[in-house]
């Protein structure tokens, strides 16, 4: 079986490389689309983003003041924030992977002694996290945060508004995100779309070779053959894969080199995310051959599906700058986790246990789409 | 001699259309049977079928006697599909290198020399001419030194002198004893190559048997005819000897003695004889009797 199979992605290698010219723009459209976008960013540092409504805030309560109870009250009926209580691991863990860019904290004992505070007692802690790539959500909440907080201090001590002065607390701010001052990278996420993006096409162009070679008869001479169906898109799966991890390997090469893009996460997260990527890709070139009729009819669908999970799945710019419900049903699509993946693993510096799920999706999306293209194939030839 | 082929009630309808109805065909160990027919016919469907491409809705098929779903039955035969299939961006050679691993045959200086393309090995195959590229989908089917060759319209686009080519290296195949399956619609490929034929016509074989089988089924005949100077009658004849006129008419295949013979009787009766002629009946004929119409048609 592993002989075929070899064979079958030396001679699609060999294919690729034939034409010289379509291989260079394999490698060079998404190279030269990522630069043009990481140029534009400016250097690519700090980004925000603009929704004012409902922003999630993580909150985790240790106090059992009544007034730290009032606050907590008070801002979920903010309209601007939407209060999510939960655990300081959690909340750490949910900013880490970009999912929430805010969460506060109010420590065992903070509402009384903010309140003693008031009245000129030792100022406690505020503690807060966040993700520094998404200043604006930051800046909602954190303005949201200070002044239902001041303000509910004020009243159960002085039964009144606060004048002036300074705060009762002192904020205690850090980052799960980043390790070395890392904030967010337009550069990378232009290279990490960009890259998704290449090995998609990538994957339309290996859908109409296959469905080439049946229009050829090659694929009934192949069937033929003592190889199993199986066997042969396995290995045509293979081939595919291969291609793709070679297209990744340029791109994020050249992002690194011309760029200075860095993994700032785990080295072999990031490999893995490129591995199942590729399978991924692989597979979706499968499907796609699978599904079509005529090479013209599938091409034209396959564009434009690639174009939509590249964009839906934020190629084209964050996925944290589309709507709540956008975020939550583009999981369904594997370029968002691949995109998501390359993001956590380049400049959130994520590491290798954000790696690890992600790359299970990827994977999960790559049988499932092979899974579904063999009996086809097979049925096919039935 | 042992039967390679069995094919029994094959049926493969798409849809309301049957494109083949309850073929069956035989082959036996050595023998180059053709499988003639116009197109549209049922031909490829019905090979598709017997190489294992397409599952047929009924029949079955077997080589050797075990089921062609087996892949120990496959890697006795090999199959020249009617299209060109091969990769046209990479060399003769590494087509072969490919399809052949599919057989687990990593030498392929024999099928490129019975095809004559060994000094040709290394061109791109998308930049060789036709007749080059047919020879080498042969070469691909040959690699493994199959027990059965299957061969579906294997010269259809070629030109005459490759057309040769490959008619000589399918002969230089069949001395060998290799089995072949050759479908066409050119009556001449398979009065050259075959020993048996089977018709085929709106998806069923209509007749199969040998060349003379089919004519002799159909009542048609090779003969000979000879134009004489006069209508007087002719005294003594053979009894397949038949007078209309001024022509004798002789049946049957020419029979030197036979013929001696006549001219003698008509030397002695001193009838003077104009002209004579061959008469000759091909698969053509035989297809138009079974079908009423024309194979090309």
């Amino acid at each position: 079986m592993l002989k075929p199979i070899l064979e079958f992605i030396r001679k699609d290698l060999l294919i690729f490389a034939s034409d010289r010219r379509a291989m260079m723009i394999s490698f060079a459209v998404p190279v030269v689309i990522a630069s043009f976008l990481a140029s534009i960013t400016g250097g690519g540092e700090s980004s925000s983003t603009n929704r004012a409504l409902h922003v999630p805030l993580l909150v985790v309560n240790e106090d059992s003041a009544p007034v730290t109870k009032q606050i907590i009250a008070d801002l979920g009926k903010d309209p601007s924030v939407k209060v999510i209580e939960t655990t300081a691991a959690d909340a750490a863990k949910q900013i880490k992977s970009g999912k929430s860019a805010y969460a506060i904290t109010f420590p065992k004992g903070f509402g009384d002694a903010a309140s003693k505070a008031l009245m000129g007692g030792t100022r406690p802690e505020l503690p807060s996290l966040s993700d520094p790539s998404r200043e604006m959500e930051i800046g909602i909440l954190r303005g949201v945060v200070i002044q239902t907080t001041v303000r509910n201090l004020s009243r159960s001590v002085f039964g009144a508004s606060p004048g002036g002065g300074q705060l009762p607390f002192t904020e205690a701010k850090s980052s799960p995100v980043s390790t070395d001052s890392q904030k967010w990278s337009g550069k990378s996420h232009a290279f990490a779309g960009m890259a998704v993006q290449g090995v998609l096409f990538l994957s339309i162009e290996a859908a109409m070779g296959l469905m080439r070679e049946r229009k050829q008869g090659i694929w009934k001479r192949l069937r033929s053959s003592p190889v199993s169906p199986g066997t042969l898109l396995i290995g045509r799966w293979f081939s595919s894969a291969i291609r793709a991890l070679a297209i990744l390997t340029v791109v994020w090469g050249v992002g690194m080199l011309a760029f200075q893009i860095r993994v700032q996460g785990s080295g072999i997260g990031f490999a893995l995310i490129c591995l199942s990527t590729a399978l991924m890709a692989g597979g979706f070139g499968l499907f796609i051959a699978a599904l079509g009729k005529t090479e013209q009819q599938s091409r034209g669908l396959a564009t434009l599906a690639v174009l939509a999970l590249s964009m839906l799945g934020g190629a084209w710019f964050p996925s944290f700058l589309m709507p709540e419900w956008v975020q939550k049903t583009t999981l369904i699509m594997p370029s968002r986790w691949a995109i998501d993946g390359f993001d956590a693993m380049t400049w959130r510096g994520n590491d290798l246990a954000a790696a690890l799920p992600i790359t299970g999706v990827l994977l999960l999306f790559a049988v499932l789409f092979t899974a579904v293209a063999i009996p086809r194939f097979r049925l096919e030839s039935e | 001699m042992p039967v390679v082929l069995i094919a029994r009630g094959l049926k493969k309808a798409y849809g309301d259309h049957v494109a083949v109805n309850d073929v069956s065909i035989e082959i036996s160990r050595g023998e180059s049977f053709g499988l003639l027919g116009p197109n549209g016919a049922g031909k490829s469907t019905t090979i598709s079928m017997i190489v294992g491409g397409l599952a047929p809705d009924a029949g079955t098929v077997t080589i050797d006697g075990i089921p062609i779903s087996q892949p120990s039955a496959k890697q006795k035969i090999g199959y020249v599909p009617q299209e060109l299939a091969l990769y046209d961006e990479i060399s003769a050679r590494d087509n072969l290198r490919f399809f052949g691993a599919l057989y687990g045959v990593s030498d392929f200086d024999d099928a490129l020399r019975i095809v004559g393309l060994a000094e040709r090995q290394r061109d791109r195959v998308g930049t060789s001419s036709g007749g080059m590229k047919r020879r080498l989908n042969i070469a691909v089917a040959l690699l493994h030194r199959p027990e059965l060759i299957i061969l579906d319209e294997p010269t259809v686009g070629v030109d005459p002198q490759s057309r040769n080519a490959i008619f000589d290296a399918l002969e230089s195949l069949r001395s060998q004893g290799l089995t072949i399956l050759y479908t066409t619609h050119y009556m001449e490929e398979v009065e050259r190559l075959c020993s048996r034929i089977a018709v085929m016509d709106h998806g069923q074989i209509v007749a199969q048997g040998t060349l003379n089988d089919l004519k002799n089924s159909q009542g048609v005949h090779n003969g000979v005819s000879i134009q004489l100077q006069s209508d007087l009658p002719v005294a003594n004849l053979p009894a397949n000897v038949t007078q209309d006129g001024v022509t004798l008419r002789v049946s049957g295949a020419p029979d030197p003695a036979q013929l001696s013979q006549i001219l003698t009787l008509l030397h002695i009766q001193n009838r003077e004889i104009v002209s004579i002629n061959t008469e000759s009946t091909d698969l053509e004929d035989v297809f138009l009797q079974l079908t009423g119409r024309a194979l090309r048609d």
